[in-house]
């Protein structure tokens, strides 16, 4: 394994750990995106750079239009869309 | 001519399945409409065509009078080439499931190269045309959008590769499961089912054991997900790679069962030889008075006499209920060149019944074609003795077909019943000869006879009453 791969795995473990904050599921509400955002893992060095943009982004906008959601509504209506794709 | 909406296609607002008599008739969306118009320029199309692995389709005018339009009215029609036989996943072999997933991944493929892609991953998607597998849902290829993921890919683990790995890594059938569950089976039940060690078994830790935790960290998530993908620069690329990891994986599983109770009946049944060939040529002769449009092998175990019986029929569904024996059948025709018929996972004396909404969805058997003819050979002491079933109700439900049936009786002299009846209660007083005959003759012209096995066996060549 060359150093390159070594890192990946090291990045992939930690980020694996940093997931696994077990939630009661609620499989109603988000049908796909935690397999969404799993081939962005599966994907090899080219995954991470898209996630590493996802969050730098994240982390130096300061809640962009997008991002915001309304604090009363109990359920995101962005995420509902993606119900559609499953079937 | 009858007009009849299909009532399991109704998911995909985009198109509506109908039928005109025969014909399969879909009536389309305008985005669905540019889809088709783009799928069916591509070179993918046609070959996938050509090979027989998708749907013949055209678009035609529609000149009767309109199918009741949804607000906005259709675009366009689409007729399909039909299938000979419906059949479902709880129905197939290991290895046609397996082969399904890989016709899918395959076309996934040949579609992300030429800037298209599939939408959804569903099995019920695909279809067989004997041994070979068809996929049918052209609306589920799609134009492929910049920065678009694999968004069959979750359906994918639920429906096609979570089944086989419960199979492959943990010898378990997945036909009741997947007859229960109509999404398939979900990433956390999967994971639930693996042990440590598990993990480590090709693609166990990545689509199983991640996707599961994933599942659950992002439930809670109000990001569009789909948009931050595409701003970030998700590659079409990345879904190609991935579609490859997954179908290697595929590749790879094998089924981890290696005997069950009736897959080596073939090979050690108490036939001589010589009985063997007075029963062949009992069916042929039978057979061969007219070609039959559509046959049913009931018990048909390692598919022996389907085989005969597809040389005078245009096609022949085997069903057997013993999973690894239709396993081996299908395997056994993969590499001939006949492709009329379909061997199916199915327990007579619990077949698949009509499910899913409105319990229409998904049909039972009756409803996808009456056959001309029934083969029931050495069946019905299964269906009495292990299975409870009195005589008479099995006689009824064969006379509910209305067609031809050739049956064999197996006498309690016959060295497997007395298997079967072994250490049990043996209050079987209607198992027997005569009044099998007997209740045959009540709905049934017997017009041939063989005797076989010194008595032991009996063949009957019956036509239903009027």
């Amino acid at each position: 394994m060359n150093k390159l791969q070594k890192r990946y795995h090291f990045i992939l473990l930690g980020m694996i750990w940093f997931l696994l904050i077990a939630n009661p599921l609620y499989a109603y509400l988000d049908p796909g995106t935690g397999s969404m955002f799993l081939q962005l893992l599966m994907g090899g060095i080219a995954g991470l750079v898209v996630i590493g943009k996802m969050y730098w982004r994240k982390i130096f906008s300061f809640g962009t239009e997008k991002n915001k959601t309304s604090d009363t509504d109990p359920v995101n209506m962005e995420s509902m869309r993606n119900l559609n794709t499953d079937e | 001519m009858i007009k009849q909406l299909e009532p399991g296609s109704f998911r995909d607002r985009n198109g509506r399945v109908f039928y005109i008599g025969e014909d399969i008739w879909r009536a389309i969306s305008k985005s669905a409409l540019r889809n088709w118009e783009q799928l069916s320029d591509t070179n993918f199309y046609k070959q996938f065509v050509n090979d027989g692995k998708l749907v013949p389709t055209v678009k035609v005018d529609y000149v009767s009078t309109a199918l009741e339009p949804e607000p906005g009215g259709w675009a366009g029609y689409l007729k399909h080439e039909p299938i000979p036989f419906l059949s479902y996943p709880y129905e197939w072999a290991f290895g046609m499931l397996k082969d399904a997933a890989l016709l899918h991944l395959d076309l996934l493929l040949a579609a992300l190269n030429e800037r298209m892609t599939i939408k959804d991953s569903s099995p019920f998607n695909i279809q067989w045309v004997g041994k070979d597998p068809r996929h049918i849902d052209i609306p589920s290829f799609e134009s492929l959008k910049e920065g678009e993921p694999w968004t069959g890919y979750h359906q994918f683990c639920k429906m096609f590769l979570y089944p086989l790995m419960l199979y492959a890594y943990k010898n378990i059938p997945f036909h009741p499961w997947m007859r229960g569950s109509i999404d398939g089976i979900s990433s956390e039940h999967m994971n639930s089912l693996f042990s440590l060690k598990d993990l480590f078994r090709k693609g166990v830790f990545t689509n199983v054991f991640l996707q599961s935790k994933l599942e659950r960290s992002f439930q809670n998530s109000k990001e569009n997900m789909r948009d931050n993908f595409r701003e970030n620069g998700f590659s079409s690329e990345l879904i190609r790679q991935n579609v490859k990891k997954v179908k290697r994986i595929v590749e790879n599983l094998e089924s981890g069962i290696k005997e069950t109770e009736w897959s080596h009946y073939a090979d050690r049944t108490s036939y001589t030889n010589s009985d063997q060939s007075v029963k062949a040529d009992f069916i042929r002769k039978a057979m061969q008075t007219q070609q039959w449009k559509l046959v049913w092998d009931i018990g048909s175990n390692t598919g022996v006499y389907s085989i005969i019986a597809s040389e005078y029929s245009n096609y022949v569904v085997a069903m057997d209920g013993d999973h690894l024996a239709i396993e081996r059948f299908y395997q056994s025709i993969k590499t001939q060149k006949r492709s009329n018929i379909l061997p199916l996972v199915v327990n007579l004396a619990d077949p698949s019944p009509s499910i899913g909404w409105r319990l229409r969805e998904r049909k039972t058997l009756s409803e996808r074609g009456k056959p001309e003819l029934v083969l029931c050979l050495a069946l019905i002491h299964h269906i009495v003795i292990s299975a409870n079933i009195p005589l008479k109700e099995f006689v009824q439900w064969l006379r509910e077909l209305d067609c031809v049936v050739i049956i064999e009786f197996v006498t309690r002299e016959d060295e497997m019943v007395q298997t079967l009846l072994r250490n049990k209660e043996d209050n079987y007083t209607d198992y027997d000869l005569n009044f099998f005959e007997k209740t045959l003759q009540e709905s049934y012209n017997i017009t041939k006879k063989q005797i076989l096995k010194e008595g032991k066996r009996i063949l009957f060549y019956a036509r239903p009453k009027t």
